[in-house]
């Protein structure tokens, strides 16, 4: 999994925005923010980890199980793919 | 878990009001504007900066290197909102590289222009990569209101150029400034408005030119009494002129107690200018305001940070005349710091016009009240 090039992340006032750049904002004209556990998830694809690695993550700093962790993640990879935003590892920009 | 909120940006999105209201606690410049040039197609004897005949970008300005340099020690400060103005951005031949250079910086870009050059490949762009929003300033109804305001044949292409922007998506917001020249148009340039069909602020109140180079009088203001009461007689057109009533309900939320002790200090700088808001001219030099020629020091040689915290400091020190906090005429009033700097060069001397305006103001709605017709204005 990877972060799109049409979007940019960024953190202000301690903020996490996702915000389309170039021709993305053709489809979508605004920015998305982030909760602290959307925020901890996009890093963790950041840093290069899967969906598991991404869940394992959020249960450990959120002390839930890892299941629901798990179950989270994919909801949440699933709504970041509907908008583009989140793309396979092979998928071009 | 909801991780994800989608803002759209038919309004200010509630992402900018939370973080303008964090941004203001922790002293981060969210927005700010770039005034690329000062160069205009139009001559509007009132523009607070064009002098006039000077149509191309001027010498001195800063380069696309320079904007995109200062872009990017911006969006590392925290800015997420950025405004692009003239004189006319539009005229700058390197506006695609700067306006594309700062969006992939993350920036959510605004634009204000007179709207007559979005044509061709400028038009194109704002197609395929759309700004945040398109502010277009509306001057006149007819063509020869556009030749009488702003010495331009430019009406049929400006409205034409509108409807193209509205036709692809572009979000906009139509600028309409009253003065001599357009004033007795008004009832038809409203009708224009929702012929368009588009989101419009309005404003009666021009500032003096305190950016031109040249000392220029300020030319086709309206008088303070003339702006009253076009300014009552739009607001009934829309259907939001204040009562009395609310006024002192208005009046009541206005006191500020700090104020209240006849020994306190007038109000300080309530917008967002220094708090979490900064402009920078065409030189690169960092000012709080727009209206507020007072330069804090030139972002290429200083660096931005520097330049914002001395642009805190100077808005820390900002006291509003302590006559107009309790004034019973501030309801009506759109006294601010920086009017009252630009009408008397003094942020403390309240500004005669101003004054007067509001008290005509006042004088109109309980004519109203009584049941009396809006005098028309002149």
């Amino acid at each position: 999994m990877k972060l799109s090039e049409d979007f940019i992340c960024r953190k202000v006032c301690g903020e996490t925005l996702l915000m389309p750049i170039g021709e993305k904002t053709k489809e979508f004209n605004g920015i998305f923010t982030l909760s602290e556990t959307g925020a901890l998830l996009i890093d963790a694809i950041v840093k290069g980890e899967n969906a598991d690695g991404a869940a394992a993550l959020l249960a450990e700093q959120f002390a839930v199980d890892i299941e629901i962790a798990r179950q989270d993640t994919l909801a949440f990879f699933e709504q970041l793919q509907q908008y583009g935003i989140l793309l396979d590892d092979d998928a071009a920009d | 878990m909801n991780e994800l909120q989608a803002v759209t940006t038919a309004s200010e999105p509630p992402v900018s009001r939370k973080l303008h209201a964090i941004g203001r606690r922790l002293g981060t410049p969210v927005s700010g504007t770039f005034e690329l040039t000062s160069g205009c197609n139009f001559n509007c004897r009132m523009c607070y900066i064009h002098d006039g005949g000077a149509k191309d970008p001027q010498a001195g300005e800063l380069t696309a290197a320079q904007w995109l340099s200062i872009g990017k020690e911006a969006a590392d400060a925290g800015t997420v909102f950025l405004l692009l103005t003239g004189g006319e951005p539009l005229l700058r031949r390197d506006f695609a590289e700067i306006y594309t250079g700062l969006k992939k910086l993350g920036m959510m870009i605004s634009v204000n222009t007179n709207g007559s050059l979005i044509t061709g490949d400028t038009a194109a762009l704002f197609e395929k990569n759309p700004p945040m929003r398109l502010n277009i300033s509306l001057y006149a109804d007819t063509p020869e209101g556009y030749r009488r305001q702003c010495g331009a044949d430019a009406y049929e292409n400006v409205v034409s150029n509108i409807r193209r922007m509205k036709a692809a998506g572009v979000q906009i917001k139509l600028n309409v400034s009253f003065t001599e020249y357009n004033a007795d148009r008004f009832r038809e340039i409203a009708a224009l408005v929702r012929e368009l069909d588009l989101h419009c602020q309005t404003s009666v109140y021009m500032y003096p030119p305190v950016r031109r180079t040249s000392p220029t009088a300020a030319q086709g203001r309206l008088s303070p009494e003339a702006a009253a009461k076009l300014r009552v007689q739009w607001d009934l057109m829309c259907g939001k002129t204040p009562t009395p009533e609310s006024a002192e309900e208005l009046r009541k939320l206005l006191r500020v107690s700090e104020c209240d002790d006849g020994n306190a200090r007038g109000e300080g700088v309530r917008c967002r200018a220094g708090h979490t808001a900064y402009w920078i001219d065409t030189k690169g030099q960092m000012m709080m305001c727009g209206m507020v020629p007072l330069p804090v020091g030139s972002v290429p040689e200083e660096g931005f940070l520097s330049c914002w915290q001395k642009t805190r400091a100077l808005m820390q020190t900002v006291r509003m005349p302590k006559k107009c906090t309790n004034c019973s005429l501030r309801p009506y009033c759109c006294v601010c710091p920086a009017a009252c700097f630009a009408e008397t060069g003094d942020f403390s001397t309240a500004p005669a016009y101003l004054c007067e305006m509001s008290s005509c103001i006042e004088q109109e709605l309980l004519r109203l009240n009584k049941g009396e017709k809006a005098i028309e204005a002149e």
